[in-house]
């Protein structure tokens, strides 16, 4: 800006104060007819670098003046469309006053170039129409410019003017990568095409460009060139090494390590922790890992993010269950790109030995028409799972139009698991039943999964078609005891005691095979319909066997009541259509799938064979209008079909809780669910404004729910049974702006809900309607490598009321208040502190306490200048409150589990970061 | 059909006004005062992709390049009448994949210029704030070459520069249009812009039709909408925002300023 009012005030000089500086006039006309030539440019370039310094057009008599002209070095350039140019140097001093009358101007004359095609064996490769010169083949100068290379390659010239001849015709266009080159002017731009970097030079005859406008191959065709460059070959590694311990036997220790070599990579990495870590988080395993998952473009243009991990995976790599993890583990990773990118191929390996072990108690209340038990319970668990894993994918680009992507897993479990649980049940203070119970079991699971897909386009824009067939195969081998001790009351007085004393065997197996075939048919440039067809095959095969203890101490008598062999087949052919309409700022898509399901249900016990046909629907709809690229509102249906598991159906009393029996029911529907939505959201970028709404609603019709009976001995039996009534409705509201003044960002949100869910309870219908709401504020300011400040905080209102005793009803706060800090301190010292205080409020039934205020800090540094040594203090929930704490109201079963999790533990750890990049890489 | 019509009809257009003026250009050449250009926009996506990632690519990037044509081919219309032009979007272009979110800085800019009084008023959207941008015309230092080459029929020449610093712009002008403009802020040539190359930003603009047209200088109206401010103004303003974008941030600043 400066510059530019420098340049406007040196002009406004130049004309005010140095009037009489020089002045160029003169009259341009034809050589030929000897007329005047009106409207010629005639320019005057600065002679050092010919930048345009003035520029007038003659009159219509040939006249032109240039004046106020400052004095120095020109060259005067007259050019007239057709002509040749006039170029003339001259010398202007302060006062001169040039006058050049008769400048003639000549008709172009072209100069035939002489044509010299050098024979040369060399490399040189044919490609259809194409040909390929191999740019390493032929010698150039270090720091040559490209021009030179193409003079070295047989049949190319170049002449001085960097015009290309290529095979006897002049070269077009000259393309790098595809994309136009024009050629740098050295003396404005340092960054230059080197000879170095072209892999490849490739003459083609590519359709005039009329031609590619219209689309009709005129066989006009004219030589183009095009550059391939090099491609990147970076070459590095980089990784950390972290070790840490602590108190308590508290230790955490991992190492990291990718090698890459261009697009070749190769990672490693491996984690001893107890402290929660269990694998790879979101950014380790985009860096030493399989990838942080898959994004893609679903049918209504949203990004889908597709991970294909354990069940053991998450996003920050911590285990999220009950109790106390101790983890070994460690993966392999490999991948490459090739052939330009139009292959990929990656490969991956896991293994994991985890080791829980923990405490949890829970406590519920059962409603009942005219009374209410009170169940508690006390368990002790340990379990160990041995996880070997492989996984791979392989995608290629065949031609322009189609591709095939090919993905495969496997894996295999080993897993251990103990339990120790004891428990009592009362009715108006007065013991019902209380026992004790044992269970081990030790299981094999392995699975294969594959999925193949296909993919074209055809020639017509927007008809495509796809074929996509998935495979998933699991087999659980599984061997365990149970040992159950149980006392039954009367009037507070021992009635009877059961004992249980069982050998159990699982033998399951399921193959499921899916395959969709699409055909996408464009009506216009906004809309398209979509068929699709496919059959599906879903084999499941169940045998549960338990067996009790013989004379001789052994585990042979099979008790049938308890054991069953079961087959559950699916057969599904499944069809559909879809009408897809997208133009500016609406989207819809309107469609669904018919499915003709057959279940074939057979108990090899009793030997007997159930077909039944179902006629299934998936309907589905959503229009989204965009008002903005910011700001959208979507409306969506998705109703859909879900089939019952073999769990549910096998009709098996299964006694693993002698208390809580359950029973298959083997003639179970399909439920079908319905699902409303309403989403609207708006961000608005240079104000930092956003708005996220959403109202949900769905209903299940033929739900999976249960029919559970309690006898008086408090013995509860439960059987799936298909309900209608369930329903369930969410509102979700977020808004989050900035405080400008304060640099402080601020958010409130509002959410609420309401479920119904229906079940049967000793014959009657029960209908627990519960609801819940929250509000919730948050608060942000940072200031990069100085400090972060945020806090956060949130009240919930939990209401439930099931409908066989309207009288009682459960109603609780739970509140959450969570500030956090971090300070970036000189001499690179970074301390932190967390706090994460929940209120659960007490009921008449949980009444012990479970506030819990966890608090976390550490302080670090960093050492070095690139920061890559960092040793770290931590101190993790310091006032040793953390508990598991879980709630659930949402039938007539009101119940609250608290487990153990890691508590209070300090730890001090080392972290290495270490890298090296090769010369290509980029600086970080 | 009724497409390749239109299409042809356009061709017709084009190769009309190229044997109405070229076969006269022997002795006496039509010169162009007024008329209208279409201007194509084409920005290497991918291009520029991988130098913001610096070639390293994971599955997020991938996916972006999967949903959208590496070439983002969009249309402007620029109308010009002596000393005065108007450039603004012009056709849609159904063949351009993109992400929805994608808004491409620039892609509904409008630009009214009097090359005379060197004053142009701009219009630039970004994302949801509209600017209107009073400012003088850029000054460009051309370096005139004498490399020629055809450009919707025209004979043109190109010019060479480097702007806002870093920028390097090769730019083909003709001698038979007048109105000393071009696309968006270029101009200052003897002639009109028809071909603009930001190479190592992977971007051109090529005119693809130039039709005579009997434009009155005051039918041309500059934007009026949006949040008045100067090219400093809107400079300061996204930055304070898109500057802590990263990489990212000042690729869509530099082509907002363009």
């Amino acid at each position: 800006m400066k510059k530019l009012s420098g340049l406007i005030l040196g002009m406004v000089l130049t004309h005010c104060c140095l009037a009489q500086q020089a002045t160029v006039k003169g009259i341009v006309s034809d050589t030929l007819n000897h007329v005047q030539l009106s409207n010629t440019v005639v320019a005057l370039l600065q002679a050092k670098d010919s930048i345009l310094y003035k520029f007038t057009r003659s009159d219509e008599k040939g006249h032109f003046e240039l004046t106020h002209l400052q004095s120095g070095k020109y060259l005067l350039l007259i050019s007239y469309p057709a002509f040749a140019d006039y170029v003339e140097p001259l010398t202007l001093s302060d006062t001169s006053a040039v006058q050049l009358d008769n400048i003639m101007l000549t008709l172009k004359s072209r100069l035939l170039q002489e044509v010299v095609i050098q024979q040369k064996v060399a490399a040189i490769k044919m490609k259809g129409d194409t040909t390929e010169f191999n740019a390493g083949s032929y010698e150039t100068a270090a720091n040559a410019s490209v021009e030179e290379l193409l003079k070295k390659l047989p049949g190319i010239q170049v002449n001085g003017k960097g015009q290309i001849t290529a095979q006897g015709e002049t070269v077009k266009k000259v393309l790098v990568d595809g994309e136009e080159f024009f050629g740098d002017d050295p003396t404005l731009v340092t960054k230059n095409l080197r000879a170095d970097m072209v892999d490849k030079v490739q003459l083609y005859d590519k359709k005039s460009d009329q031609a590619a406008f219209t689309g009709i191959d005129d066989g006009e065709r004219s030589k183009t060139i095009n550059i391939q460059l090099k491609e990147d070959k970076k070459r590095g590694y980089f990784g950390k090494v972290a070790v840490g311990a602590g108190d308590n036997g508290f230790h955490d220790s991992q190492a990291m390590l990718n090698v890459f070599r261009g697009k070749k990579k190769l990672a490693a990495f491996g984690i001893v922790s107890n402290t929660g870590k269990v694998g790879l988080d979101w950014g380790e395993r985009e860096k030493f890992g399989s990838g942080s998952g898959e994004f893609s473009f679903n049918d209504d243009g949203d990004v889908e993010l597709n991970f294909r991990g354990d069940d053991l995976d998450s996003w920050d790599g911590r285990y999220g269950g009950d109790g106390y993890p101790l983890v070994q583990t460690g993966g392999l990773h490999y991948s490459d790109k090739w052939d330009r990118d139009r292959q990929n191929l990656n490969a991956n390996y896991k293994l994991m030995k985890l080791y829980i072990d923990g405490n949890s108690e829970s406590m519920s209340q059962n409603i009942l028409p005219d009374t209410i038990y009170y169940n508690h319970s006390k368990e002790h668990f340990n379990n160990n799972i041995l996880r070997n894993r492989v996984s791979g994918s392989y995608e290629r680009q065949l031609d322009s139009s189609s591709s095939v992507k090919l993905q495969i897993d496997g894996g295999l479990d080993h897993k251990i698991s103990n339990r120790l649980s004891s428990s009592g049940m009362e009715l108006n203070d007065i013991t019902v039943n209380q026992g004790e119970r044992k269970t081990s079991n030790v299981s094999d699971i392995g699975s294969m999964n594959a999925n193949f897909l296909w993919r074209k386009k055809l020639k017509k824009k927007g008809r495509t078609i796809s074929l996509n067939l998935a495979e998933n195969y699991t087999r659980t081998n599984g061997e365990g005891m149970l040992d159950a001790y149980t006392e039954y009351y009367k009037q507070g007085k021992l009635d009877s005691v059961q004992n249980t004393d069982q050998l159990k065997t699982t033998n399951n197996e399921s193959i499921s095979i899916v395959s969709n075939f699409t055909y996408t048919e464009p009506l216009s440039v906004a809309s398209s319909l979509l068929f699709n067809y496919g059959i599906n095959i879903d084999n499941n095969h169940s045998n549960r066997n338990s067996y009790n203890q013989q004379t001789d101490g052994k585990y042979t008598a099979l008790d049938s009541l308890y054991s069953n062999d079961y087959a559950f087949n699916i057969l599904t052919h499944k069809g559909g259509i879809r009408y897809g309409y997208t133009k500016n700022k609406i989207r819809i898509n309107i469609g669904g799938n018919v499915g003709l399901t057959s279940f074939s249900q057979k108990d090899m016990f009793r030997n007997t064979k159930v077909e039944r046909d179902f006629v299934n629907w998936y309907p589905r709809a959503m229009f989204r209008y965009s008002f903005s690229q910011q700001r959208r509102l979507t409306v969506e249906y998705n109703g859909y079909t879900s089939q019952p598991g073999i769990d549910d159906l096998q009709p098996i009393r299964v006694n693993d809780d002698p208390l809580h029996l359950q029973i298959g029911n083997p003639a179970l529907k399909p439920s079908f669910n319905n699902n409303f939505s309403i989403n609207f959201n708006d961000f608005k970028v240079m104000t930092n404004r956003s708005i996220w709404a959403s109202l949900r609603y769905g209903s299940t019709t033929n739900a999976i729910s249960d029919r559970t009976v309690i006898d008086t001995s408090g013995v509860s039996t439960s059987q799936a049974v298909n309900v209608n009534g369930n329903r369930s409705a969410q509102f979700n509201l977020y808004i989050g702006w900035k405080i400008n003044p304060w640099d402080l960002r601020v958010g409130g949100r509002a959410n609420g809900g309401l479920n119904r869910n229906v079940n049967y309870v000793n014959g009657l219908l029960n209908t627990t309607n519960s609801s819940n709401a929250g509000l919730g504020i948050n608060l942000g300011k940072y200031k990069d490598k100085k400090y972060e400040y945020s806090l956060e905080g949130e009240a919930n209102f939990n209401n439930s009321v099931s409908s066989v005793d309207k009288s009682l009803r459960t109603q609780y706060w739970t509140y959450n208040i969570s500030p956090n800090v971090s300070f970036f301190l000189p001499l690179k010292f970074v301390l932190h502190a967390d706090l994460n205080y929940n209120i659960r409020q007490k009921t008449a039934v949980f009444a012990t306490n479970n506030n819990a205020a966890i608090l976390n800090a550490y302080v670090a540094k960093k050492f070095g200048k690139k920061e890559l040594v960092q040793i770290n203090l931590s101190m993790s929930d310091i006032l040793n409150q953390n508990i598991g704490f879980n709630r659930s109201v949402s039938t007539n079963t009101i119940s609250q589990r608290t487990y153990s999790t890691i508590g209070r533990y300090g730890l001090l750890s080392f972290i290495w970061n270490f890298n090296k990049l090769g010369a290509a890489a980029p600086k970080e | 059909m009724k497409n390749i019509i239109a299409k042809i009809r356009v061709i017709l257009t084009v190769i009309l006004v190229v044997i109405a003026v070229f076969p006269a250009l022997a002795q006496h050449t039509t010169f162009l005062q007024e008329g209208r250009i279409e201007f194509e926009k084409r920005v290497n996506l991918f291009a520029r992709m991988d130098e913001l990632s610096k070639g390293q690519d994971n599955s997020w990037t991938d996916m972006l390049k999967k949903g959208m044509s590496q070439y983002q081919v969009t249309y402007f219309d620029y109308s010009f009448s002596r000393q005065t032009s108007l450039y603004k979007p012009g056709r849609d272009n159904p063949d351009n994949k993109k992400p929805i979110w994608e808004s491409a800085p620039a892609e509904v800019n409008v630009v009214y210029s009097r090359l005379d009084s060197m004053q142009s008023i701009s219009q630039k959207q970004v994302f949801e704030q509209m600017y209107l941008v009073k400012d003088t015309v850029r000054r460009i230092r051309w370096k005139i070459t004498d490399e020629t080459r055809k450009i919707a029929g025209f004979d043109c020449r190109r010019a060479n520069a480097i702007i806002m610093d870093s920028i390097y712009v090769v730019a083909f002008y003709t001698d038979a249009i007048v109105t000393p403009g071009g696309p968006e802020s270029f101009s200052g040539l003897p002639g009109m812009i028809l071909g603009v190359a930001l190479p190592h930003e992977h971007i051109t603009w090529f005119a693809t039709k130039v039709l005579i047209d009997d434009i009155k200088e005051d039918a041309l109206k500059p934007p009026v909408k949006g949040k008045p401010v100067d090219n400093k103004g809107i400079f300061e303003s996204v930055s304070k925002i898109l500057g802590k974008w990263g990489n990212y941030g000042s690729a869509y600043i530099r082509a907002i300023m363009l």
